[in-house]
């Protein structure tokens, strides 16, 4: 495993190789983009490049010598047992499987200031066996606000031979002082065609209508495109969509999580109808397969209505969290549906 | 691997390590030790400070290497009598047998350990082991304790190279006070260093130094240092970053020089320092004519004087302490007398050993 | 050896190496030249402007045994320890991580050691807004009786959040952001000294995209010197992953033409390039944001930092759309913004506020919103064009085939041009402003000429026109001259407005009546605004467009 093994994120590992190439490593790197498309992944094979000890010439890790093969742990960290068991106040995992590298994780979105103490003291000291001390932060943005500003210091000037590489899906969260003291690199969601590619290979069975809704559907996240069932769930969901627009009954939704994840999902079929409204064509559908049913909701709906619908389904999203009565959100959310799209497809239970 | 210990040497070297082992968490391989055996054998510890390689003596039946999880197997060679075999099999599971009773234990494979490097080619110098010691106790309670300037929470080794000899200094400072000692050394060597040895380091070498004697040999290399005392060898990580310029901090021309004797002055400042303020452990020295008048009050509870007689034939002068550094130096230096060098009341004071070229220590006063 | 970043090894070293802070260094010099020194100074400003470094310098400056002018030498012990940051006496601590009143405490019982060998003990807290209140308390203590050889530089970000008790014993320095101007100047310097190539085009987005920052500036530098032997736009914008600007502008245009297939055709195109679509949407939203400025602001061009052809061509961009439509898309952008970034899948949210800002698109008043939604019920969006057709129509005159015949027209040289028709000489008047004063011919586009008679050219304004007309007026002089020079004689501009069928209707309708309107309603929700009040149009044509 190394960055030749990365798929996609040209860019960004040029820019990585380069700053390798070059000796221009600097001591604090932002890795920014989306959730699920290789920042982490690329941070560990940083690491493993930069202090690994088998390779004779070349910027990539050989991936067998001692070095590359403790900090390959750092992939599945599940597999090593953390400090923060048994250790009541450490409870943000981290994980060192090389005495210079380690990965921080937040613990319950949440990232507090002793973990920075117990960073800033293992940067403190010469590399043990590498060639840099490297700290990797995933999830960075959970840094609370004390955090952050307690680690301003350290990602200015930190002790010689230490590299910072803070990862995050939501840099606009991080403080504009912390994002300052960075090279930020950005990482970009898989292209179309290659999400294809990689999807051909990995997933048995799959049509090209079907190919492409999982492509689309990912946007380019490739961890997401490969979960188990996206498509069944895509199905099931889609069911009671249809369902909403009729008199669905309060069980609807199997749990929580299903309900919020319905929420998400409305967009895209609303996307799919308001797009067959406005461009008259089924070019641009995503869920091709299901043509059929949203030329039928398209047919009865306005535009004007299929962008209201949207926003109001929005809104009840953004409280959803608020502990509402299952069965109020239910009839409420029907009710809005039949309004906007009228009593189209209607399946009664 | 395969080979046979008796259950004393097993012991003893566990009972060596346990206090390198237990401390970190952050790497939890670290619980482990590491026992290799190849053309003998030894066992290796480290909790990534620093790290304590040793010989055991063993029968060699096969070749190879293991980390064992360090508590557990020295709770049972405890428990058993007489000669231990220790067997490596499938999985890195160690199996362990004396007597008529067999243990498992689940090991790790060596590369997962983090790898210390080999006494290469590198600079080395020869060192009495009692000379050091005295050294670092002279100087080690002047270090930092979790200073967020992490250069100081280790002692400073200053080499100094000369035409055969090499001057060697420890610096210990807290930022308010500075303790330093020198010594030559008949080492030669290439070009000046300075590394900064972390206060653990500094206080574990003591520990082993202090059932040693006879000269040791230390090896320096860029990142680590390397005690070899007998046949254990202790490394020790390096601190990172530059060390205050200490000798910028040393008062060279202080004109008021006063002499006391050390026990006496230690067991007044004991008695005054009971009314200080607890933190800062203020206390007046009053100086003039033959006498020092030591005073520590304290508004809520009371306060506290004694006077004691001094060797002084100058102005007199009124300077605040921290008493509890002023203990802390006058506990390491030798001889009965002790010279304070002092100038003004908001400068550095310097203590020194009145008889010898020993030990100094700088003070910063207080305002009191 | 490690690398040391740009930021870190261009840290101004005196207060004279301070870029953009001209002010606060030459208080600090004078103040050292004078030995005029407070016990207790507070730096604010954003990040990366130089309040750090002023500390550094100033703790420099204090302790340095061989002053010069003001300025620390530079080259003492004590000079070389505080670069080195090994000189005991400067404590860096930032207050986050010594929030509690303990930690003031001990601050406050180290302070009463002596310094160990400079004048004066120097403690630099940075961030000290993250101090808890009662830590503030027992910092004042000492802020009211300072020891005299202690002194405390506060640095923050957000002074807001300082006690006005501990404000007024600290003497308060305001570190602005840096012109960008002044970035790229030393940013040039820079590059110079360290054989950095690049051209001047990416320089100067660095020098953007640092907004005020010069170690955001640096930084970028940094990272694109060693991306690239020789820095172009193009590896900017990889750098700073940002869509081409091409791009932006086609979206931009379609959005404002009503081309509801392009737009998602681009939005389409660029998902399944890999683009990031939350990037896009910012990008979007700031090309849109410095579009109304420009239709807004008189002075644009200094507000914007663009250079004067960027400013024309968004001038000809937004030459089509009213400031209120475009305020109304700028309203959903921002909207748009926000919740794309908060979304797990951004594509789908953003098409659905891309169709909906096609609704707002050219309109300029509640009458056309009424108007669009009654055809766009039918579903139909294609039924937008026409307005925007309308509209194209009636600013003909500015397309750039006229501007042609125009230096004809224009140079005082030329003789007089026998222009009687009424439609061409009006076409000339226009062409003319459209070279001298854009906005002006933009404003003028949007009138008809009525009727040219000996004396007078008269032009009318459809109903709501009337902050245009004023406008007109105001310029009546000049427009004046210019028809004397194209007609050959003296005419006088007359303004009238035109009558039209909605003004008739708008009369008399209360506020009430019209909030009945089921599809005032619709309007209303959909642009998730309110009805401020109904005014006649005829009395001063603006239409009651409500904010939310």
């Amino acid at each position: 495993m190394a960055f030749k093994d990365i798929i996609g994120q040209e860019n960004a590992l040029n820019i990585l190789k380069g700053l390798i190439a070059k000796g221009r490593v600097p001591h604090a790197l932002l890795f920014a983009g989306e959730e699920g498309i290789g920042k982490k992944l690329a941070a560990i094979n940083f690491a493993k490049a930069l202090n690994c000890r088998g390779k004779v010439k070349g910027i990539d890790s050989c991936g067998a010598c001692p070095s590359c093969v403790k900090i390959n742990k750092l992939l599945k960290p599940e597999t090593l047992i953390t400090a923060g068991e048994g250790d009541d106040n450490l409870k943000e995992k981290i994980y060192m499987s090389h005495p210079d590298t380690a990965l921080i994780l937040p613990y319950k979105n949440e990232i507090r200031i002793k973990i920075i103490r117990t960073l800033e003291e293992h940067l403190s000291y010469k590399p043990f066996e590498g060639n840099y001390k490297i700290a990797i932060i995933d999830n960075s943005d959970e840094m609370n606000n004390e955090t952050s500003n307690a680690f301003l210091s350290t990602l200015e000037a930190p002790a010689a031979k230490s590299i910072i590489i803070l990862v995050s899906s939501k840099p606009g969260i991080l403080l504009p002082t912390i994002r300052s003291r960075c090279q930020q690199v950005f990482f970009s969601p898989l292209p179309l065609k290659k999400m294809e590619e990689l999807l051909r290979e990995k997933v048995k069975g799959l049509d090209d209508e079907k190919l492409f809704l999982l492509s689309a559907v990912s946007g380019g996240r490739i961890g997401y495109a490969i979960t188990e069932g996206l498509i069944e769930k895509r199905d099931s969901l889609l069911e009671k969509f249809l369902l909403m627009t009729g008199n669905p009954g309060k069980e609807i939704w199997e749990e929580r999580e299903e309900m919020e994840e319905w929420f998400e999902w409305c967009q895209l079929w609303l996307r799919d109808i308001a797009v067959l409204k406005a461009s008259g064509g089924t070019g641009l559908l995503i869920n091709r397969d299901k043509r059929e049913e949203m030329e039928g909701l398209a047919s009865g709906a306005s535009l004007k209505n299929i962008i209201e619908l949207s926003e109001g389904l929005n809104k009840i999203k953004r409280v959803l969290d608020r502990n509402l009565n299952i069965a109020i959100t239910v009839n409420h959310t029907s009710m809005l549906m039949r309004k906007m799209l009228g009593r189209q497809n209607v399946r009664d239970n | 691997m395969k080979l046979r210990i008796e259950k004393e040497e097993l012991q003893k070297a566990l009972q060596n390590i346990q206090g390198v082992v237990d401390k970190k968490t952050t790497m939890p391989i670290l619980s482990h030790f590491m026992l290799k055996a190849d053309k003998a054998a030894f066992i290796m510890a480290t909790d990534l400070e620093i790290a304590l390689k040793g010989p055991i003596t063993a029968e060699i039946i096969e070749k190879g290497s293991l980390c064992i999880p360090a508590r557990k197997l020295f709770e049972i060679v405890k428990e058993v009598e007489g000669g231990i075999l220790l067997e490596s099999q499938e999985n890195n599971w160690l199996r362990i047998s004396a007597g008529k009773s067999t243990f498992k234990l689940m090991g790790l494979p060596e590369e997962e350990y983090p790898a210390l490097p080999e006494i290469g080619k590198t600079e080395e110098l020869n060192i009495d082991a009692g000379l050091l010691r005295n050294m670092i106790e002279k100087t080690v309670y002047a270090t930092g304790d979790s200073d967020t300037r992490y250069t100081l929470n280790g002692l400073l080794l200053h080499l100094i190279p000369a035409k055969k000899t090499t001057e060697l200094k420890l610096v210990g400072t807290d930022g308010h006070r500075l303790a330093i000692i020198s010594s030559k050394l008949a080492s030669p060597l290439s070009s000046e260093m300075k590394l900064i040895l972390p206060k653990k380091g500094a206080m574990e070498l003591k520990r082993i130094l202090e059932t040693s004697s006879g000269t040791i040999t230390v090896h320096l290399e860029k990142n680590h240092i390397f005690f070899t005392i007998g046949d254990i060898v202790l490394t020790s990580r390096l601190i990172e970053g530059n060390y205050p310029n200490y000798d910028q901090v040393i008062p060279k021309d202080n004109e008021k020089q006063v002499i006391i004797d050390k026990v006496t002055c230690l067991k007044a400042l004991r008695r005054t320092s009971i009314m200080s303020r607890e933190k800062t452990n203020a206390v007046r020295f009053d100086v003039e004519q033959g006498k020092i008048t030591l005073i520590s009050i304290n508004p809520d509870i009371g306060e506290a004087r004694e006077e004691i007689a001094a060797q002084y034939k100058g102005e007199s002068i009124s300077i605040g302490y921290n008493a509890r550094y002023l203990m802390d130096a006058i506990q390491a230096m030798d001889g009965e007398t002790i010279r304070f060098e002092i100038q003004e009341p908001l400068s550095p004071t310097l203590l020194v050993e009145a008889a010898g070229e020993g030990a100094m220590c700088v003070i910063m006063p207080m305002r009191v | 050896m490690s690398y040391i970043v740009l930021a870190r090894k261009w840290r101004p070293q005196s207060f004279d190496d301070l870029t953009g802070q001209e002010t606060v260094a030459t208080t600090f010099i004078n103040a050292i030249k004078r030995d005029k020194i407070v016990h207790a100074y507070l730096f604010s400003g954003p990040r990366g402007v130089g309040k750090t470094s002023t500390a550094r310098i100033l703790s420099k400056a204090l302790n340095c045994t061989a002053r010069q002018e003001g300025e620390p030498c530079g080259k003492c012990d004590n000079c070389k320890a505080i670069t080195a940051g090994s000189y005991v006496d400067v404590f860096e601590i930032d207050g986050a991580s010594n929030t509690g009143v303990d930690d003031v405490r001990e601050l406050r019982e180290a302070v009463k050691y002596a310094p160990s060998s400079g004048k004066y003990k120097v403690y630099i807290i940075d961030e000290v807004h993250m101090l808890s209140t009662q830590a503030f308390n027992a910092l004042l203590k000492t802020l009211e009786e300072p020891p005299p050889h202690v002194i405390f530089i506060f640095a923050t970000t957000e002074p807001k959040k300082i006690p006005a008790t501990i404000l007024s014993r600290c003497q308060h320095h305001s570190f602005r952001k840096i012109p960008k101007e002044k970035i790229k100047g030393q940013l040039k310097k820079i590059i110079e000294a360290e054989g950095i190539n690049i051209q001047d085009m990416p320089l100067d987005m660095i020098a953007r995209a640092a907004d005020g920052s010069m170690r955001d500036a640096l930084t970028l530098l940094d990272q694109a010197s060693s991306f690239s032997e020789n820095v172009t736009e193009k590896d900017l914008q990889v750098l700073l992953g940002l869509p081409e600007t091409e791009m932006i502008k086609s979206l931009s245009a379609a959005i404002l033409g009503g081309d509801i297939n392009k737009t998602l055709t681009i939005i389409k195109d660029q998902a399944d390039r890999g683009y990031d679509l939350r990037t896009l949407t910012r990008e979007l939203l700031e090309h849109f944001r410095n579009l109304a400025i420009i239709k807004a602001a008189e002075d644009a061009d200094s507000l914007l930092d663009f250079s004067a052809e960027e400013t024309e061509e968004m001038r000809r961009e937004c030459c089509n759309v009213g400031i209120e439509p475009l305020t109304l898309i700028l309203n959903e952008l921002l909207r748009l913004d926000g919740e794309v970034r908060s979304a797990l899948n951004p594509r789908y949210i953003l098409e659905l506020g891309l169709l909906k800002i096609s609704f707002v698109k050219g309109m300029t008043s509640i009458n056309e919103v009424l108007k669009a939604l009654e055809k766009a019920d039918g579903g139909e969006v294609k039924e937008e064009k026409p307005s925007a057709e309308k509209k194209k129509a009636e600013a003909q005159p500015l397309t750039i085939e006229d501007a042609g015949q125009v230096p004809d027209v224009c140079a005082p040289e030329a003789g007089k041009a026998e222009v009687f028709e009424k439609e061409s000489l009006w076409n000339s008047l226009v062409a003319h402003f459209d070279i001298q004063d854009h906005l002006l011919a933009c404003k003028l586009a949007e009138a008809k000429a009525v009727e040219l008679t000996e004396r007078e050219l008269v032009i009318g304004f459809n109903g709501g026109m009337s902050l245009l007309s004023d406008s007109i007026t105001q310029n009546a002089r000049a427009i004046e001259d210019i028809l004397k020079k194209l007609s050959g004689r003296r005419l006088r501009l007359k303004i009238i407005p035109l009558p039209s069928k909605k003004t008739e209707q708008a009369q008399g309708i209360s506020k009430e009546k019209l909030m009945a309107e089921p599809l005032i309603q619709s309007a209303i929700k959909i642009l998730n605004s309110s009805i401020l009040e109904v005014r006649a149009l005829e009395k001063n044509g603006n239409s009651s467009e409500s904010q939310k």
